[in-house]
């Protein structure tokens, strides 16, 4: 399976702490994770949890201070967080893409669409403004975007939110990335919007063999689209494993907690006896000021004993590509 | 059959949209459309729909942040259009409102406590020296600290400031709730929570709901019927096993089938993609409103209006190829 | 720590101001009237630390009682500007129909023309007098004052807890001195706070073009008026003058946003 092809992104050990005035805050504290070539690889978790610190920290979008990083990142045999900024600025658009939750704060509001696809592509691979339109029409058709003449000559707000999030995938995808980041990129969208752009994503992703960061607090979304998961809290990626054995046996107590509290059309479809509650996970998550001794889902746990509170559990592999942080489920 | 709390009868909403400072407005947006439904007592209806479908325009001229263009609306029997403030003042008494940003919408500078102590002042439905016991009454309903008296909203996170929203919207004992996408914009563990909580408050106090999402699967949970709303019109409406089990509008099917579901044994499954966007509310489609972007439209469908006629078992449906279905 | 200091100097350089003013007999060696005191036209020296004028008078006990002056200029023309204007923008902010057109569209072309060409319109009007001055600019504030209350207004009533307000039932008078007026005071203080020094600006502008405080008025605008001729032979007597309304200036801008600052709950739980 996957253990066989080298791994085309290599987080080792990345931490990312904010300095302030109230002292450090740790927003990811040493996390690991491969994504392996013309995979979709899902950070699962809510709000707070440091996956969007994750994702901007990989291109080193983080401003230096106050942010303190620590760890590797490996893009095949380099390490990202070690570039200088030229270096960094090479791979950005052009090995590693990103596309964001709003589209519209990415789209340069007076700049043509035009404009906006052809600058990544002039930019990277040095070809004449005639080529780059070519490419960027031909990103346009491979979106879904059929009248690509026309719409190359409008302004970002003449487009709807589902356009908007198609010219952007077009952008992110303009120079062939080996990596694509998605910060959320459905979440203000509409359902059926929505389902069109994620096909779109797997679609692009399986023609171009590109391999997906998909970031997003829905686990509808990952159960539908992601090959491999990894569930965050609190800064920690408490479980790790492929979608189908995520959801089957999910090890980890907020896992289960969390796939219990989703609220799902399948059990009416399936014929299933609807829950009269949902399972709740009591308690809220701890501010990022506090630092955690131990297990940092510990105090909203059931399961918790005194192991738990004071020392943080190592990663432990369940099965081949399943693996685990939690004292319970490893004894 | 239970008391009607609501009725709702052809409510219609028509937005001026202004072309110049001097010209008088030109079109109009027409947002909510001939909205036929009612509410019963005790029951929670559902109403679902995407962005732009005119659901929180519904929410506002039900709670008379706005004033209808055409229609009625009556609420536990009173259906007077125009209403004196003291009229007013009683009509708020029975309609309540929990909003989708429960931070924004909470007065920043008052604290939790003066919050839901609020309503008690005017109203005046208590006298002045009950009024801190009710308050803390209504802050252990919703599951709420009393160390949370004092904070302001902004100290508070997302799910407790919804709580708080629910405290203050049931301190003067509403008859019906209207939730505008009360849940959407809280995580996933709160989300439960909350959901949870206005189902207890509804099998404690006999509320009745208008609960309002673009979410089927949330709205599935805690509804006894659904509606399901288009561009300003009602295209379905019935019990809610009916509507998600056999949907007969191919708008609510394209909205189920879209609508994700946490199961891994949907991976790669083969999306029944509706084309294109929601049309603007100012130029709306003739005919039925879905047709444009109908798989099975017809040419009667650009013309005609379908009706929203009953199939059985109460179960409305305003499509002129439901039969073939 | 900026912050702070920022309200510590803006507060002392007040302090130092309003003392000047209330203390004026006391502190100042002279009276600001009494000339020949000294030679005409002598550079500061240990007798006379801001020199003296062109008939004798000692510039320092001018300036000191000048003081008074400016505080009370800036203070009546920025209570007119102010109130009229929170009155109006409020009205016109509230309310949906006509009456916020024709307030506002008025109000517009009343802003068109230059403040200060309308207090010189009024004072020419009314007379040149200091007192006649400070109404004139106070009107003149009126349509600025009445614009930032304008639509400060229509962003706080379209916030979601307007709404949230409304349909719990409060009555208008509710909504508007308990729902926008705490949201709109704290920028009106730091508004306030810039018009008390625009304020002080356009009167020293009138008296220095002699349609203000009259002579022998020692206000801050005459007394850079009189040195006027004087600027290369003896630049004592349009500094000090200068130097004190630019501070004064920075003094109620400093102190002003810090205010901001401190009551916003939001800005407060932030530091």
């Amino acid at each position: 399976m996957s253990n066989t092809r080298q791994p085309v992104l290599t987080v080792e050990n990345l931490s990312v702490a904010f300095s302030g005035r109230k002292g450090p805050a740790t927003a990811v504290s040493g996390i690991s994770f491969k994504v392996y070539p013309g995979e979709m690889m899902a950070l699962v978790g809510e709000s707070g949890c440091g996956k969007s610190v994750t994702a901007m920290s990989l291109l080193q979008l983080l401003p230096s201070p106050p942010a303190i990083i620590n760890g590797a990142v490996y893009l095949e045999e380099r390490d990202l967080l070690q570039m200088s900024k030229t270096e960094i600025r090479s791979v950005r658009g052009k090995d590693i893409a990103m596309i964001f939750q709003n589209p519209m704060s990415s789209l340069n509001p007076v700049l043509t669409i035009e404009r906006q696809l052809t600058e990544g592509i002039i930019l990277h691979e040095n070809v004449s403004r005639k080529n780059a339109i070519q490419q960027a029409k031909k990103n346009l058709n491979l979106v879904g975007i059929t009248d690509s003449a026309e719409r190359l000559s409008q302004y970002p707000h003449q487009l709807s939110g589902g356009m908007r999030q198609r010219v952007m995938i077009a952008m992110a995808i303009s120079c062939n990335p080996k990596v694509l980041i998605a910060d959320e990129p459905t979440t203000a969208l509409d359902v059926t919007t929505q389902s069109q752009v994620l096909s779109l994503v797997t679609d692009i992703q399986k023609k171009l063999g590109v391999s997906t960061i998909l970031i997003t607090h829905d686990l509808g979304v990952v159960a539908e689209t992601a090959d491999r998961i990894a569930v965050m809290y609190f800064g920690f990626i408490v479980e790790q494993a492929p979608t189908e054995v995520l959801f089957d046996n999910p090890a980890h107590p907020y896992t289960k907690g969390l796939i219990a509290a989703v609220p799902r059309l399948d059990f009416f479809i399936e014929g299933k006896k609807i829950p009269e509650r949902l399972v709740e996970i009591p308690g809220i998550v701890p501010s990022i000021f506090n630092a955690i001794k131990g297990c940092p889902f510990a105090p909203r746990c059931a399961l918790a004993n005194n192991q738990c509170n004071q020392e943080k559990p190592p990663e432990v592999e369940l099965s081949p590509g399943h693996t685990v942080s939690c004292w319970e489920v490893s004894s | 059959m239970s008391k009607l709390i609501l009725e709702v009868e052809n409510l219609t909403k028509h937005f001026p949209v202004n072309r110049g400072f001097f010209s008088g407005p030109t079109t109009y947006a027409r947002a909510v459309d001939g909205l036929s439904f009612f509410i019963k007592k005790g029951e929670t209806l559902g109403l679902v729909g995407e962005s732009g479908c005119g659901k929180s325009t519904v929410a506002r001229l039900l709670t008379r942040l706005e004033e209808p263009t055409d229609g009625c609306i009556k609420l536990d029997g009173q259906d007077k259009r125009h209403l004196s403030q003291s009229e007013l003042v009683l009509y708020r008494q029975k309609i309540q409102m929990v909003f989708q940003d429960s931070v924004s919408s909470l007065h920043p500078r008052m604290s939790a406590g003066d919050l839901v102590a609020e309503p008690f002042h005017i109203h005046k439905l208590v006298p002045r020296n009950k009024i801190n016991g009710r308050v803390k009454d209504l802050f252990e309903s919703v599951g709420l600290n009393k160390e949370m008296l004092k904070r302001f909203p902004h100290e508070l996170s997302g799910g407790q400031c919804q709580r708080l929203s629910v405290a203050r919207a049931l301190a003067v004992n509403p008859l019906l709730l209207v939730a505008d996408e009360a849940v959407s914009a809280l995580d996933v563990s709160i989300q439960a929570q909350v959901i949870n909580l206005f189902r207890d408050l509804q099998d404690r106090l006999n509320l009745s709901y208008l609960f309002i999402s673009h979410d089927m699967a949330v709205v599935g949970l805690i509804s006894h019927r659904i509606a399901v709303m288009y561009l300003g019109q009602i295209l379905e409406i019935g019990a809610k096993g009916d509507v998600i089990k056999e949907p007969l509008h191919p708008y609510t099917r394209a909205l189920l089938d879209a609508s994700p579901i946490p199961n891994s044994k949907r991976r790669n499954r083969r999306h029944n993609l509706i084309q294109g966007e929601l049309p603007s509310p100012i130029n709306p489609p003739t005919g039925c409103r879905f047709h444009p972007r109908c798989p099975l439209a017809e040419t009667r469908c650009s013309s005609e209006i379908p009706k929203l006629l009953d199939r059985g078992s109460e179960h409305f449906v305003a499509c002129h190829l439901a039969d073939k279905l | 720590m900026f912050r702070h200091f920022n309200f510590y100097f803006g507060c002392g350089i007040l302090l130092i101001v309003v003392l000047a003013s209330l203390l004026a007999p006391i502190l100042a060696p002279y009276s600001p009237e009494e000339m020949f005191v000294g030679p005409r036209l002598s550079p500061p020296q240990w007798a006379y630390p801001f020199g003296t004028d062109m008939i004798g008078r000692d510039v320092l006990s001018r300036v000191i009682h000048g003081a008074s002056l400016t505080l009370y200029v800036g203070a009546i023309a920025v209570g007119i500007g102010l109130s009229c204007g929170m009155l109006i923008g409020l009205t016109a902010g509230y309310s949906t129909n006509w009456l916020q057109g024709a307030l506002m569209r008025t109000i517009d072309v009343i802003y068109s023309f230059p403040d200060i060409l309308i207090a010189l319109a009024l004072v020419a009007f009314l007379g040149p007098s200091l007192r006649n001055a400070m109404i004139a600019v106070g009107i003149s504030v009126i349509p600025f004052f009445a614009r930032i209350t304008y639509s400060i207004v229509v962003v706080e009533r379209n916030k979601p807890y307007f709404d949230s307000g409304k349909v719990i039932g409060a009555s208008r008078l509710r909504l508007i001195f308990c729902y926008l007026l705490p949201n709109i005071i704290p920028s009106l203080i730091v508004i306030g706070s810039l018009g008390f020094s625009h304020a002080v600006l356009s009167a020293a502008g009138l008296s220095f073009l002699g349609l203000g405080a009259q002579p022998p008025l020692p206000e801050w605008g005459a007394l850079l008026a009189d040195g006027r001729n004087y600027i290369r032979k003896a630049p004592w007597l349009m500094f000090f003058p200068g130097i004190s309304i630019i501070l004064v200036v920075l003094a109620f801008n400093m102190i002003g946003d810090t205010i901001r600052e401190y009551i916003d709950p939001r800005q407060r739980w932030r530091r």
